[in-house]
């Protein structure tokens, strides 16, 4: 029971802490055959490197991406390829936000 | 208890078809959908939608809802069903019940209406598992300002979670969390809390929450990843004289030195004063001149004497004018 005035620290997330597959699946309620599904479809970004088990690992931002796509699946009846189709529009369209929302503020203030 | 009106939701005349409600839905939920849409209270949206089309797209449910609607008046404060309301209607199946909500809950008007047996399908999980099992992971969307990246924070924030009260009944659960904002987040970052997420099954740990940061809208700076922007006004003889300007920062005012014969437009490096970070971002200023709004006539007369002591300057030059 965590009381009301608790401060709870977190981690952001990056590259430097990828996780198992099995992680992964625990992550988001998947299955393995799940998982190579979607490695197989590229919503999931294995990253390279040593590692203890020998297995595959992948970055935490594909937790982020399985989330999403599951979402979609779930919400929207999209199957793996429209939802990784989707993921990079989405991620294309939230850089191209960011930009113009410089833009515009740029030229607002300029008159 | 508010009466909802699914028909003026999905916008849709009261006799529609069925299949002009399914187009409706099938419409509305790629605009709404909250990992896709931009629109503010799109989660609400989305829930809103989902729900009348649970009630619509239900011939039996459908009907018994516009008997009651028959019987409400708009207007009408406090909306409570008649006892015998849908006497006479059975509802059948509920295996897909709880889907088109996204598994979020309905509203306290259609528990009122709809709530009781027959509830399937709201668990992700098929069975009950023997073994012990980390609960899920969960996602969430914060805001925070720009300040709060330069300088870390703590933000409290409210989740809104599905859950079963203990007679099997599904509904949504509030909790506040206290989180720390990690000095020099970016846009687009996610935190990530270790056991916040859904609860594990037979004894197994939580699952983590990842909360995805957003920035709020800045009345002055403009962010693209660690950099940070500015246009800065500044005037005619500022630019054309040099002159050591304050500029603000969000970490504080920091002075400049315009260069003389500057233009609108220049810009201006501040290495390392962006978002803090290893590296950290860069704080960049755009300078604007502008002029006072109202001119007199000595101004106007000075500004006459430069124009001729100017008269071999073409601004257009490059244009061919």
């Amino acid at each position: 029971m965590i009381s009301q005035h608790e401060i709870l620290s977190g981690v952001i997330v990056d590259d430097d802490d990828p996780l198992t597959l099995a992680e992964l699946c625990a992550s988001c309620a998947i299955t393995g055959e799940a998982v190579i599904t979607l490695v197989e479809h590229g919503i999931v970004e294995t990253v390279s490197g040593v590692d203890v088990a020998g297995g595959r690992r992948v970055s935490r931002n594909s937790v982020l991406r399985v989330q999403t796509a599951l979402r979609l699946q779930r919400d929207l009846n999209v199957n793996v390829e429209g939802a990784a189709l989707a993921l990079d529009l989405l991620e294309e369209i939230k850089r191209l936000r960011r930009m113009a929302a410089g833009l515009e503020k740029d030229s607002a203030e300029s008159q | 208890m508010e009466y909802k009106d699914y028909y003026k939701i999905m916008g849709v005349a009261k006799d529609a078809s069925q299949d002009e409600i399914k187009r409706a839905y099938r419409k509305l939920a790629r605009k709404y959908h909250p990992d896709v849409s931009k629109e503010k209270d799109t989660e609400q949206r989305f829930k809103e939608v989902g729900e009348a089309y649970e009630v619509l797209k239900d011939p039996e449910k459908r009907a018994a809802y516009d008997r009651l609607g028959a019987s409400w008046k708009a207007g009408q404060e406090g909306f409570r069903p008649p006892p015998d309301w849908n006497a006479g209607f059975e509802f059948h199946g509920g295996d897909s019940f709880g889907q088109n909500a996204g598994a979020e809950g309905f509203s306290d008007f259609f528990e009122s209406l709809f709530g009781g047996g027959g509830r399937g399908g709201f668990r992700r999980r098929a069975d009950a598992r023997g073994r012990a099992e980390r609960g899920e992971d969960s996602h969430a969307k914060v805001l925070i300002d720009l300040e709060d990246s330069y300088h870390g924070a703590a933000k409290s924030i409210v989740l809104h979670t599905a859950a079963l009260t203990p007679d099997g009944h599904p509904h949504v659960k509030e909790r506040t969390l206290n989180v720390k904002i990690p000095q020099g987040i970016k846009e687009g970052q996610s935190i990530r809390l270790q056991g916040q997420g859904s609860a594990g099954w037979q004894g197994g740990s939580a699952g983590d929450l990842y909360l995805e940061v957003g920035f709020n809208p800045h009345p002055l700076y403009a962010v693209t990843g660690a950099d940070v922007s500015l246009t800065l006004p500044v005037s005619p003889w500022e630019a054309a004289l040099g002159a050591r300007i304050a500029v603000p920062t969000p970490a504080g005012k920091v002075e400049l030195s315009v260069p003389p014969q500057s233009s609108s437009g220049k810009r201006m490096r501040l290495k390392g004063r962006g978002i803090p970070g290893n590296p950290p971002g860069d704080f960049y200023v755009t300078l604007a001149i502008v002029l006072p709004a109202s001119i007199g006539e000595r101004e106007k007369a000075l500004y006459e004497s430069l124009k001729q002591a100017s008269s071999n300057f073409n601004p257009r030059a490059k244009l061919g004018v």
